[in-house]
Formats: structure tokens, sequence, C-alpha cells
């Protein structure tokens, strides 16, 4: 179901979601095409624990929780006013385009960057080197240290990666076709993009933050590093935050979504819904976004 | 993973500072700027030949003062400098901060992870060049047909208590170069060149102090000439641990206040 106000939010939607159209807080087609930039979430966005149990803690502490984040960069806002709460268990596409803040939530939630207004939490914590050992990050535009081969890539992430599983990492660099002796800097940017999310998804911790794990990367590795994580994450019940803006081949990954712009969320909900309510999560982007 | 594993940390790995170290320990070079191996083994062949030449050439000639051959490592403490600076700027530049930052472990070890490395560095280079230049005087000594105990044992001595300077500089040097990476990449980075003000008016207001202070005494003469250090100079090398240390703190304040990933 997509998250609205009446569910989730206050009972009085802000003045700027009427303009929307109707429902208050659920965009619709109709809206979309004539509503012109889309209109935030009422304040909290939630997205609701659906499908599959996530446990019985679950509802009562979200996996990911943003209260009130406001965020700028000089006189540029990178976040602003964001709430949002996700629950545990579940694959999450936070889609949107660039600038609209996804990094920088990612970054938020692992203690990389401070919210100048308002509350993050992660795990049920405060964010921070602590909390840090439970969660996978990929980083936005990340590089691998050139002088390492794949080999002692993986030693490396042994020795200071919590919960990092070389057995896993060995039968993913196979699955993904990648050379334990290669170094680095002799890898195409697709291959060292599979390292990075290899390093990433061979660990067996609660929550992945996977930040545009897909950017620059070619069809083919792109395909990889989906069925890769296809592959290693139906496996367990794991919270997965991927972000991304080019969600065509990804969509298929997603049991939730975010949609995010100018640092807000604009629409949230289960990623099933949304796709028998608009056809494909690219169809309710083009929607949001293109208007 | 069951559903009720929410709550369950993964184990840390046992020894994840030491292991930070030995990954800082290995000097990175910046991307795309790397000189291929042969190239280097080329110029470094190539060096030491002209070496081996020069001293073939002018170490007979006993117009020049051996021991003062240790003092071309003059220029160290600034090479420290960098070695620090460039162990935290290269983690940007090479597209890596991320990974670093977002490790399981306090912002104090991470910092001191490198001030760490960056010593054992340092150290290593003040080893191999003390053990090339022991080399090279051992060679020059015979050409002139001066070789003896005595004066091998002086030159060393003489290159032992340099270095043992130069290595007594060194953490204040790493410090200080951790503080303006730091400071560089942080949102307080406006102050970076005044802390470059700050080092330059502490250099050229050491050669003063060293005189007013007696850290150095000449003893004997030609040949036999050697300046050796001065116990005055204790006081100093202490002095600069602590402003080591003052520079470390500074560094892990501005870490965890004023170094947002975003801004680096």
């Amino acid at each position: 179901m997509t998250t609205n106000s009446s569910d989730f939010g206050p009972t009085n939607p802000p003045a700027s979601m009427n303009s929307v159209g109707p429902p208050a807080g659920v965009p619709d087609s109709a809206a979309f095409r004539s509503a012109g930039p889309p209109a935030r979430m009422p304040d909290p966005a939630v997205v609701p624990p659906t499908g599959q149990s996530a446990g019985p803690g679950a509802e009562s502490e979200p996996a990911v929780s943003l209260q009130g984040v406001t965020k700028r960069y000089g006189d540029k806002y990178a976040i602003r006013d964001m709430n949002l709460k996700l629950p545990r268990g579940r694959v999450v596409g936070v889609l949107g385009p660039n600038g609209s803040g996804k990094s920088t939530m990612f970054r938020m939630l692992m203690g990389l960057s401070r919210p100048d207004v308002g509350e993050v939490k992660v795990l049920g914590r405060n964010p921070g080197w602590e909390a840090n050992g439970s969660i996978a990050y990929l980083p936005d535009r990340a590089r691998w240290y050139a002088d390492h081969t794949v080999m002692r890539a993986f030693t490396w992430a042994q020795s200071l990666l919590p919960g990092f599983n070389l057995d896993s990492a060995l039968r993913l660099a196979k699955f993904m076709n990648i050379d334990l002796d290669m170094r680095a800097s002799a890898m195409s940017r697709g291959q060292e993009a599979r390292l990075m999310l290899i390093l990433c998804i061979a660990r067996s911790v609660p929550l992945f933050l996977l930040d545009e794990p897909f950017s620059g990367i070619d069809v083919m590795s792109r395909e990889r590093i989906i069925e890769g994580l296809i592959e290693h994450m139906s496996e367990s019940e794991r919270t997965v935050l991927i972000s991304t803006h080019e969600i065509q081949e990804a969509e298929s990954l997603f049991d939730t979504v975010v949609f995010l712009q100018d640092g807000g969320v604009v629409l949230a909900g289960d990623a099933d819904e949304l796709r028998a309510e608009y056809g494909s999560m690219y169809a309710t982007m083009q929607k949001l976004y293109r208007g | 993973m069951t559903t009720n594993d929410w709550q369950v940390e993964p184990a840390r790995p046992p020894g994840m500072f030491w292991a930070l170290i030995r990954h800082d320990i290995k000097l990175r070079r910046r991307r795309g700027v790397v000189l291929p191996r042969r190239w280097r083994m080329a110029y470094a062949i190539a060096a030491f030949v002209i070496l081996m030449v020069s001293v073939t050439l002018e170490g007979p000639k006993a117009h020049f003062y051996l021991n003062a051959v240790w003092y071309f490592t003059f220029g160290y403490p600034f090479m420290t400098l960098g070695i620090s600076a460039g162990r935290i700027k290269r983690e940007w530049r090479n597209g890596t901060s991320g990974w670093w930052m977002s490790l399981s472990m306090p912002r104090w070890q991470l910092v001191l992870a490198k001030a760490i490395s960056s010593f054992i560095r340092a150290l290593m280079i003040y080893a191999g060049t003390y053990l090339a230049v022991s080399i090279l005087g051992a060679y020059t000594l015979v050409l002139r047909g001066t070789f003896n105990a005595q004066t091998m044992g002086q030159f060393l001595l003489q290159g032992l208590e340099w270095n043992g300077l130069l290595v007594g500089a060194a953490p204040f040097m790493i410090a200080f170069g951790v503080l303006l990476a730091i400071l560089s990449s942080s949102s307080a980075r406006p102050l970076a060149p005044l802390m470059w003000v700050v080092i330059g008016g502490l250099w050229w207001g050491i050669f003063p102090i060293a005189g007013a202070s007696n850290w150095f005494a000449v003893h004997g003469s030609g040949q036999s000439a050697a300046i050796t250090i001065t116990p005055a100079v204790f006081p100093a090398i202490f002095g600069s641990w602590v402003l080591a240390s003052i520079c470390l703190f500074l560094s892990i304040y501005l870490m965890r206040r004023f170094v947002d990933i975003s801004q680096a």
C-alpha cells in the first residue's frame, strides 16, 4: 500500500499536499500530469512493514528513522525537513534525481554528515562508529585502493569489517566473474564496482546501504551486480537500502520504494502496489519527476 | 540471519587498530600518477650509478668534510609532514574516504593510525638512509685510504646523533601534517593558510633558538671535526612532543565536529 496521511501522517495534511490532488498524500497519475513539481509527503512518511513479517520489534523500532531532518550546504538545502521511517527486513529503493538528497541521507545514517536540525536513528541508535559495525555501506562514487588485489581487499575486509565472511566473498567473486589476483588499478569501473559490492554484501549485518551501486557501470556489469544482489540478498532477511536514479534494471529488487526530490520525500510505499497502480517504478518515477 | 537477529551485532575482528596501521603504512600514490614498476627500477638504478660514479670521482678528494654528508637530510622533517598529510589527503583524492571514515572505529583511532603508520614509515626511510649513507661513507673512506675503526665509528655516531634528532622531531611534524590535512578537509579549512604561517614561523624561529640555547657543540677540527647534540636539545624535543599531542587532539576534534564527507 502506498503511504498516505490518513494512515501514518498528521490529521490535517499541509496545504501543499492538498494542491496535488486527492486523496491527500497519494499523488495519482492525473495529479502528476497536472500539478507540476511533486508535493512533499506529509510528516512523517512512514513505510509500513507490509508483506513478510520483520519480527515482533520491527514495527516499534524502524531500521531507519529521520525526524525533522534538515541539512544545508551554504544556501543550498541537501535535506529539507525530512521525516521518514523505514521498517526492517525490506529491500528499499531510495529513488530520485541527482541532488535529491539520497547520498546525503545515506551519509547521515553512517555518521559521515551531521544534520543541522532533526534526529537521525539507525537500527535504533545514533549514527556513528559504533552503529557502523552493523551496517554494510557502499559509498557514493567510491573507488577501491589501487594497490589491492581482490584477495588483498578481502583480507582487508576480514580484518576491518565486522561480519565479513570470506567464504561468501569468494563465492560471490566467482559468481561475479572477478579474478582474485587482479589489482584494482587494472580493473574496469564495472569490475571495481563489483569488487566493492562484494565487500559489502559478503557481510553478515542487519543493514545494507548501497549508494548508487550501478552508477557509471556498463549494462553487463550492472546485470551481474543485480544478479549478485538477488542471489545473495534472497538468502537471508536483511534491510537493504539501495539508492539509484537508474531504476529500470533494478526495480525488480525493491519491495519498498521512497521517492525523493529537493531533499524531501515525495512518495513512499510498497513497490508491488505502486507497480499495480502505475505499471512500473520507472513509470512512477517518470510521472513524479516529469509531471 | 533470522528475523530475531536484529539486535545481534556482528563481532568486531580482533586487532582492528593494528590492522588499520598495517594498511596505512603502505605508501599510496595518487591514482593515475603511479610510475610503472620497471620505470621506477630504471630511475633507481640510474640514481645509484650516478651516485657511485660521483663518490668514486669526488670521494678521494680530501677537501670536503665527510661528516657533513649527514646533514643532507635537513629537509626530512618536511618530508615526514608530507607523509602524514598525504596519507589523509589521498583518502579523498583516491576516492576511498567513504570507506575509511565509515569504519567501525572511533575517530581517534582513525587519526592515531595515520600518525603511527606515518611515524613507522618515516623510521623506515631514516633507517634506509642511514644504512645507505653509512655504506657510501665507508666506501669514501676506503677510497681516501683513511678507513679505520675510529674514523668510521665517529662517522656512524655522528649519523646516529643527527638521525636521532630528526626522529625526535618527527612526531611533531607528523602530527602537524595530520592536523593540516584534516583541517583542509573540514569546514574550518579557511584556517589552513594560518597553520602554514605557524609552521613557517616555527621553522625560521628555531635557528636563533637553537643558537641561543646551545643545542649543538663543535668538537675537533678538520677531518675529525664533529658536531654533537647537547643535552639542551632534549627539553625542546619534549616540548615538540607536547605540541604533537595538542595537534593530534585538535585533529580528532576537527574530525568529530567539522569534517563532513560531503564537503571535504
